[in-house]
């Protein structure tokens, strides 16, 4: 008899638990749904100053940007997404050319730089971040850092460099960039010449930073902000950065941008546009900058980490490529590098 | 279950190219992957009935010290998911890694030249897997080892035959048939296997999908990866389902006589120490090595991160007690159709399905096909207790079987003489009396599903995360490692609860727990 009792209570647990988890999200709040690729642990700065600032709540679903895409295109009919946050333009042009953005009605489009935008505005970078050499100093002393790209397929780096894998869109951005400047066949040479000379592909960014950090691998290609974490994380770090391809006839360091859009037919489109706008407002765009050690690109927005070598934009050389473009030839990257640089 | 396996085929062969499949299969290296993936699962398999078969053999038949609480400590690996075993063991023995460090410092060298250990890799990934997943051989081969007659083995011994000899002879072949269960059980884990691999960066097929999942918005080539990874999953469990035949159970009544050990003699110690060693790096050395890590986070930033965590611990836990209920009332079901009606073989075989699919690739296929088909369970958490059901249906259904076959039928016959009907039969006499059983089979999926990654990750809905994929997002994402142990621990501890109640009810010898685990 007890038996049955104990499953009829836990059978009642389960309902109550139930129409509790039903109920929960129609609170009464508003609220409003991203997808973010970026890291949570790195957006939650910004998240938590927008429902601190105006009262909406953020649900947040983090995850790596293809598979976010593929939740938004799966969605199309339903949409459940208000905003979708990308860490390079490559996916957010895809979910555009797909027709499953909204574009924007003008309001916060014109403070972004044309270069760093959709040119009908339906995703607009919000920060950037820099191809950067990360080494270790106790490895490498500074006169000996390589200073391009393209040293590092001299036997000398063998085995001795660490990227992340073409799974982190940085990744793809970085060649997308290359391929733009210098074509086709150079990219391809150069990623065979980087393998056969020891490429190490890691899983992500941060297994990279700790790697360099660690010595198990002297240099580092990853993105600058990086640096600025395990930095922060560990202030000990024998850490030195390079902003690669400075000289008069080299393509400049390259600058990828977070990105940000609508969904088209999002269900809480009003909470959607005041998010965004937050994201670029000089409030919000400072907490990316400083808790999260994105690169401004926007007026008004000091950088960080100034005393620890990092550059802002403007003070380096950049690669001359748009978001656009280099969006445009990410998923020819992919296609071409795919199996190619996976760990 | 079915059905998201319909999608995926459906997926990979509308939107691929088949031309360039195997093109992409070349470059991928995908036959190198299968091959990795084989050595892998096969060194997995083997290192595990190492362990399993030693540590079941010294604590039921020989004289080792300590055989008691041997018997009570070797199944309790159990209770820490393999890849919080690979955080552990990633942190502890990479190149870069705490023992390395100690040899460096001890032996006087730099790291570089004290690289003695490296767990990236196969080896490294099987040894990981191998150690959290012996207690399934272990459970078998003791329960048979113990249901045995020693009558055989004292008739070895009387015959001249060594301590060696009647092992090899005489023993192992008794224990073929767990053996050969166990076996197959390791080797479907290791091969499906997700969380460690990534961790220990092996390249296998789950992983290659898992990253093109999330890397791209490509479905053709996960589909297609995907159909190819379930299809020789299935096979293997065809081939299992033939090997071992059609299983009658019978109440073993225990006529068996009391056990003579066998005397090890100088054995005796190294037995002792092979034992403790084997519960030490599947037991102490990661408790501690999670304990001392997340002690390093202080009292106060701990505190923050539980109450931070406490939603997805409350999600973990009301998604694994769903899932566990509806797959043992949809077992409960099909179980007492094929022991009281012997129909619905069919229908246990579909559950397998579920089974044998690893679970990124029953992620993927119930986010398509939920939104396709069902979109009001889309985007809820109720497609996680679909898909706990879906992958654990099966071993509910072993303990329904076993919990159900061994009833006598003969109290049921009598209430039906008595003009009672089956509902009333049902509920009154065979669930009250079964129940022992069930809800080992409930603990079991329970546990199961709390501790699920693969496919949690692909279908959870925005704003709803488990403790499972918040250790994974932390463990993978910016921030210090002192909170994934943390984590870790909590899981654990979550864990143990169930696990230590389905273990007392296996030291008091029931048998559904055996076959339940098979």
């Amino acid at each position: 008899m007890t038996r049955v009792r104990f499953w009829l209570g836990g059978l009642a647990v389960l309902v109550v638990a139930l129409a509790w988890a039903r109920l929960e999200p129609s609170a009464g709040t508003e609220s409003v749904v991203v997808y973010s690729a970026r890291k949570e642990e790195l957006l939650k700065p910004v998240v938590d100053g927008f429902e601190r600032a105006s009262g909406i709540k953020v649900t947040l679903l983090s995850g790596k940007a293809g598979e976010l895409a593929r939740r938004i295109e799966t969605e199309r009919a339903n949409p459940r997404s208000d905003v979708f946050v990308g860490t390079t333009a490559g996916i957010s042009e895809l979910l555009r050319e797909r027709g499953l953005l909204e574009p924007p009605d003008g309001r916060s489009v014109e403070q972004i730089p044309a270069e760093f935008r959709a040119p009908d505005g339906s995703w607009i970078g919000v920060t950037g971040r820099a191809r950067v050499i990360i080494y270790n100093t106790a490895l490498v002393p500074a006169g000996e850092a390589p200073r391009s790209f393209f040293d590092l397929t001299d036997p000398k780096w063998r085995g001795k460099v660490a990227v992340a894998s073409i799974a982190e869109r940085t990744t793809v951005g970085h060649l997308a960039t290359i391929w733009k400047l210098r074509g086709e066949s150079f990219t391809r040479a150069f990623v065979t010449r980087l393998r056969a000379n020891g490429l190490k592909v890691l899983s992500n960014n941060t297994e990279v930073r700790k790697a360099v950090a660690g010595g198990e691998y002297p240099i580092g290609i990853t993105n600058h902000y990086y640096y600025l974490v395990q930095l922060h994380e560990s202030p000990q770090s024998p850490l030195g950065i390079v902003y690669p391809d400075q000289g008069p006839n080299e393509m400049g360091a390259p600058v990828q941008t977070i990105t940000a859009s609508i969904t088209r037919g999002a269900p809480h489109p009003e909470a959607a546009h005041r998010f965004m706008e937050y994201l670029i407002s000089p409030e919000g765009n400072r907490l990316l900058v400083v808790e999260s050690f994105e690169l401004p690109i926007l007026n008004g927005v000091a950088p960080v980490g100034l005393d620890r070598g990092i550059k802002p934009i403007g003070q380096f050389k950049r690669a001359h490529v748009t978001q656009l473009e280099s969006a445009e030839l990410e998923p020819t990257i992919e296609k071409a590098f795919g199996p190619l640089l996976v760990p | 279950m079915v059905g998201p396996l319909a999608f995926l085929v459906w997926k990979a062969l509308g939107e691929g190219h088949p031309e360039e499949w195997w093109e992409q299969a070349r470059a991928l290296d995908v036959f190198d992957v299968l091959g990795r993936l084989l050595l892998l699962a096969s060194a997995t398999t083997l290192w595990a009935l190492l362990l399993g078969v030693s540590l079941a053999w010294l604590a039921v038949r020989s004289d080792v010290p300590g055989r008691q609480v041997l018997r009570w400590l070797a199944p309790l690996p159990l209770t820490i998911p393999p890849y919080i075993g690979a955080i552990v063991y990633q942190a502890l023995l990479s190149p870069r890694g705490t023992v390395n460090r100690w040899i460096a410092s001890a032996l006087g060298v730099p790291l570089e030249h004290a690289r003695v250990f490296d767990v990236y890799g196969v080896i490294g990934a099987a040894f990981v897997l191998g150690l959290f997943t012996y207690p399934y051989v272990f459970l078998l081969v003791s329960g048979a080892l113990e249901r045995s007659s020693p009558a055989l083995e004292e008739a070895g011994r009387t015959a001249g035959l060594t301590a060696g000899q009647v092992f090899r002879r005489v023993t192992l072949p008794l224990m073929r048939p767990a053996l050969l269960a166990a076996a197959l059980i390791v080797f479907l884990y290791g091969w499906a296997d997700f969380g460690v691999v990534s961790l220990l960066r092996v390249r296998t097929l789950t992983t290659l999908i898992y990253d093109y999942v999330q890397g791209t918005m490509d479905w053709a080539l996960p589909a297609a990866l995907s159909v190819v990874l379930a299809g020789i999953t299935l096979t293997v469990l065809l081939v299992q389902m033939r090997a071992l035949g059609r299983r009658a159970f019978t109440q073993i009544t225990s006529a068996a006589r009391p056990w003579r050990p066998v005397a090890l003699g100088p054995w005796r110690w190294p037995a002792a120490l092979w034992a403790g060693g084997v519960l030490s790096l599947g037991l102490a050395i990661p408790l501690l090595t999670l304990g001392v890590r997340a002690s390093g986070l202080g009292l106060r930033p701990l505190l923050a991160l539980l109450s931070t965590e406490a939603g997805p611990v409350v999600n973990s836990l009301w998604t694994a007690s769903a899932g566990a209920t509806l797959a043992l009332g949809l077992a409960v079901a099909a179980a007492w159709l094929e022991t009281r009606r012997g129909q619905g073989r069919r229908i246990t075989t579909v559950f397998q399905i579920g089974y044998a699919v690893p679970g990124t690739v029953l992620g993927l296929g119930m986010v398509g096909f939920f939104n396709a088909a069902l979109p009001w369970v889309y985007a809820s958490p109720l497609m996680l207790v679909a898909g706990y059901v879906a992958l654990y249906v099966t071993p509910a259904c072993q303990a329904a079987r076993a919990a159900l076959a061994q009833l006598h039928g003969s109290l049921e016959e009598a209430a039906s003489t008595l003009g009672r009907s089956q509902w009333w039969i049902f509920c009154r006499i065979t669930l009250p009396l079964a129940a022992p059983g069930l809800v080992s089979g409930w603990m079991l999926v329970f546990m199961l599903s709390m501790r699920e990654l693969a496919a949690t990750v692909i279908m959870r809905p925005p704003g709803f995360d488990t403790l499972a994929v918040r250790l994974w997002l932390y463990t993978v994402d910016v921030g210090p490692e002192a909170r994934a142990s943390a984590l870790a621990i909590l899981l654990v501890a979550l864990l143990a609860v169930p696990s230590l109640l389905l273990l007392r009810r296996w030291a008091r010898r029931d048998p559904t727990l055996s076959d339940a685990v098979t």
